[in-house]
């Protein structure tokens, strides 16, 4: 019975479908541009050429500096060309330990000094997240295991985030750890861009997305007296990535709002085909009918209107796209807001029309 | 025994600016196998008092009892699908459905079997006079006799035991009035139901076994 009601109300019902379908393609298409959008994003993470790069020793397991790292990390531009001594990444926060009691060998001072290290380390920090920089004064020898105290994750951040100071024309260069935002980094440039004050360490990374994450990681640091700064240099981080981060950030929210539209679209077209049924509802319901079979018989038909909008929104986007995957989620997602907003005005429209005598015999 | 009984029934409504006692303390038995109906002036309570028998409302104060059991504690939907059948003035047929398919209904909303529905629809239509013809027409398609046959086909179809048609005849013509007025004495006095009319028309109510006046909801 409720195929035959759907069938005799093929009009109306089409024009349900027709509006899920609308709504199912604009919001794959939407989706596939997004994911366009976050592909190129990737690409350009990937791709882009920076100022410099991060030295880290892979620290899936506990720090251990063996001399074959200490040689990574002397072993390297930063350290070569910032007096960075070095980075490490910790994949797991129990293997942070203390770097307050390490020190640094002098003789490592003495191996940078004028020395010609290799390049060529970077993927082994592909992934990192966190980095412990171990300022210049620290002491530690080979096969020490680096030991810190974990607390909270500010607290992990504050220490685990560190730049070296490295300009040798400063009083207040060698030993000191610097941290800070972009914006405190710009006011330390000069007008060619160059930092004035300090000759600070540029960390630049070796992939933008690696940049981002430690920008990230050192947004909301505590910066006190005892921590000068850390800079980044990120030009093209905020020209680029950004122009890019706008348009998915805007495409999203089209997308969020279409779905949105799409319930409160669905909930109103509802009301108006189902207003013109009240006395069919109204009928079923003096022969019988409870309020439920009423309500899954016309929420059957929403659910045949949101069927046909997902097939025939289908067929266009095969028809269209190349990829006619990408996006399907979201479009399903719009069938089910239709239904939902549907069953909400049905709710509505059943509740009202059940029932007063006086609305049938009158 | 009375199949259906008002004991002190009462019911009121508010309008814009009053209160109406629709029915005012109405106490009354009604018995299958006989015709009622119940006449009155517009605004008397008489299509009130039928939407009270047939649970599509409940009474302020008092009970409408069927088979002694009140309608406030009754199932109404499985009351109004197996027990008692509606018959209005404007017919109320499903303009989507051909005439067959409005008479297997309540049928369907039986679970019947579908061949079971059909045969009984099809036996239901030719008991008030519409033929194989008529079956695959839809309402817009008929008179406004044919359409009121119809209703009570689908009446019959569901097999209640009280009919309740208020204005049956309303919108029909000499001929198709008694028709129509026939049909539900039949109904009946040949089958045994329950069958009660609200009417303007005095030609119907003096083919009714008792005739109940209302009166600013009462009955005098």
């Amino acid at each position: 019975m409720m195929l035959k009601f759907a069938v005799r109300n093929w009009w109306q019902n089409l024009i349900g479908a027709l509006l899920v379908a609308i709504a199912f393609v604009s919001v794959i298409l939407f989706s596939q541009n997004i994911r366009s959008l976050e592909s190129d994003l990737d690409r350009l993470y990937e791709t882009m050429t920076v100022d410099g790069e991060i030295i880290a020793l892979n620290a899936s397991d506990d720090i251990v500096l063996t001399p074959e790292k200490i040689e990574q990390i002397v072993d390297s531009s930063c350290v070569k060309n910032y007096g960075l001594m070095g980075e490490y990444r910790i994949d797991r926060w129990k293997t942070l330990r203390a770097i307050s009691s390490i020190t640094i060998d002098p003789s490592l001072s003495l191996r940078i000094d004028g020395a010609e290290y290799a390049k060529g380390i970077t993927d082994i920090f592909a992934d990192g997240t966190y980095c412990v920089l171990i300022p210049r004064n620290m002491r530690f020898d080979p096969g020490d295991t680096l030991s810190l105290e974990v607390g909270t994750r500010g607290q992990i951040l504050s220490l685990a985030v560190g730049g070296v100071y490295g300009n040798p024309e400063s009083a207040a260069s060698d030993g000191q750890i610097l941290y800070c935002s972009l914006d405190t980094y710009s006011r330390f440039l000069c007008e060619a861009g160059e930092p004035c004050t300090y000759k600070a360490m540029e960390l630049v990374f070796c992939n933008l997305r690696e940049l981002d994450g430690y920008r990230k990681m050192i947004e909301g640091l505590d910066l006190t007296e005892e921590n000068a700064q850390l800079v980044i240099h990120d030009r093209q981080f905020q020209s680029e990535v950004s122009g890019f981060r706008r348009q998915i950030t805007y495409q999203k929210t089209v997308l969020f709002l279409i779905i949105l539209m799409t319930i409160v679209i669905s909930f109103f077209f509802a009301v108006l085909l189902l207003r013109g049924r009240s006395r069919e509802v109204l009928l079923m319901r003096t022969l019988g009918m409870s309020f439920s079979e009423v309500f899954f018989w016309l929420l059957f038909e929403i659910f045949c209107q949101a069927l046909i909008g997902v097939v025939l929104g289908l067929i266009v986007i095969v028809c269209i796209s190349d990829n006619s995957q990408t996006g399907l989620v979201q479009g399903l997602g719009i069938a089910v807001a239709y239904i939902a907003g549907g069953a909400i005005s049905l709710i509505r429209i059943v509740r009202k029309n059940s029932f007063s005598g006086k609305n049938m015999l009158e | 025994m009375s199949i259906i009984s008002l004991d002190s029934v009462r019911y009121s409504y508010k309008s814009k600016y009053q209160t109406v006692n629709a029915v005012n303390g109405i106490s009354y038995e009604f018995e299958k196998g006989l015709v009622y109906a119940i006449v009155g002036s517009s605004g008397s309570g008489k299509s009130t008092l039928l939407s009270l028998m047939a649970a599509l409302d409940f009474p302020a104060e008092g009970d409408v009892n069927v088979d002694g059991t009140s309608t406030r504690s009754m199932d109404c939907d499985e009351y109004r699908r197996d027990k008692v059948a509606v018959i209005y003035q404007n017919f109320n047929l499903l303009a989507k459905l051909t005439v067959l398919e409005n008479v297997e209904l309540p049928l369907e909303l039986r679970k019947t079997h579908k061949t079971d529905a059909a045969a009984t629809a099809k036996k239901m239509l030719r008991n008030v006079g519409l033929d194989e013809e008529y079956e695959r027409r839809f309402p817009a398609m008929l008179s406004g006799g044919e359409q009121q046959r119809v209703a009570i086909a689908r009446a019959l179809a569901s097999g209640a035991d009280i009919i309740l048609a208020d204005e049956p005849t309303g919108n029909l013509d000499e001929e198709n009035t008694e028709k129509v007025a026939d049909i539900l004495v039949s109904l009946a006095h040949d089958q045994k139901k329950c069958v009660i009319i609200v009417t303007h028309d005095m030609n119907v109510a003096a083919k009714a076994d008792e005739v109940l006046k209302m009166q600013d909801g009462r009955l005098v």
